[in-house]
């Protein structure tokens, strides 16, 4: 696999991880407020 | 602005993140590979095997290549395999050079197993390293007269080659410092490779790369064999892979 190809996939699933972490953090208790 | 834009504003940030990272660090990472590679080879004795990485596009997959017997090609292989940031390994296939031998190693120039040339500006450059040594005095990178001389006559012979890359590469003895040796071996080729540049070969045809020590000619390190680790060679390859993915043509002595 192209070292570019991975560096996009590695950064883009921190991404990801990241908006996971976010949401279940800030996201989801929006409705109760 | 939309959750959804958003996002997708951080994923392409993220992406150009990345895009950016590759292009600062990439080559040096792979190049290091590389190195620690030929270094791990070395050390095991499997001097006859050369690694290289895919640079277009970049990779940490390992090619190698050399004449070894089939033990020692696995053995190379899971000795690359075992370093550290290295994906993959295989065996390069080198069906060109195969068919040049079965034509009976007299193959010139312009054959199906030769189009660019390689061989035959490889095999000329090589008849004028065999019969004049580019040579070195210990711990310097000083281009002797004689030196010139000889440069003279390899940009001679490689002004038909345009078009090709050439590698210069530099090589110590195995006396003192390995990270010394290594500058030195790096700005003896760059020496070589500034004089070529000198003489007219382009600037985008020839790169440069000190091993240092780490891919001894002879063994031992009485004087004899360290003045023969001290040398100069030079890999032509065709335009589109770097050199290193072509033939193999150490100096003579």
């Amino acid at each position: 696999m192209p070292l570019l190809l991975e560096n996009l996939l590695l950064l883009l699933a921190t991404f990801a991880i990241g908006l996971a972490i976010g949401w279940l953090i800030w996201g989801r208790g929006n409705d109760d407020l | 602005m939309k959750s959804g834009s958003k996002i997708l504003t951080g994923a392409a940030a993220t992406a150009i993140l990345a895009l950016v990272g590759h292009v600062a660090t990439g080559e040096t990472f792979i190049a290091g590979l590389e190195q620690q590679a030929q270094t791990e080879l070395a050390a095991r004795g499997l001097t006859a095997a050369d690694v290289s990485f895919d640079r277009s596009p970049l990779s940490r997959n390992a090619v190698l290549h050399g004449d070894l017997p089939d033990s020692a090609k696995q053995e190379a292989m899971s000795v690359v395999v075992a370093i550290p940031g290295v994906s993959s390994v295989s065996w390069k296939a080198e069906e060109a050079i195969e068919a040049a031998k079965a034509d009976g190693d007299s193959a010139p120039a312009s054959t199906a197993a030769d189009p660019d040339g390689v061989t035959k500006c490889q095999t000329d450059v090589d008849k004028i390293v065999k019969a004049k040594k580019i040579s070195f005095r210990s711990g310097s990178a000083y281009l002797s007269l004689e030196t010139r001389q000889i440069l003279d006559e390899i940009a001679k012979a490689l002004k038909g080659c345009d078009g090709l890359s050439v590698r210069v590469e530099g090589h110590t003895d195995d006396n003192g410092n390995s990270a010394v040796n290594r500058e030195m071996s790096q700005e003896r080729a760059d020496r070589i490779k500034a004089a070529l540049i000198e003489r007219g070969i382009a600037e985008t045809q020839i790169t440069a790369t000190g091993y240092g020590s780490t891919r001894p000619l002879a063994k031992g390190s009485d004087a004899a064999a360290d003045a023969q680790n001290r040398r100069i060679e030079f890999r032509i390859g065709s335009a589109e892979g770097s050199a290193k993915n072509d033939t193999k043509a150490p100096q003579g002595n």
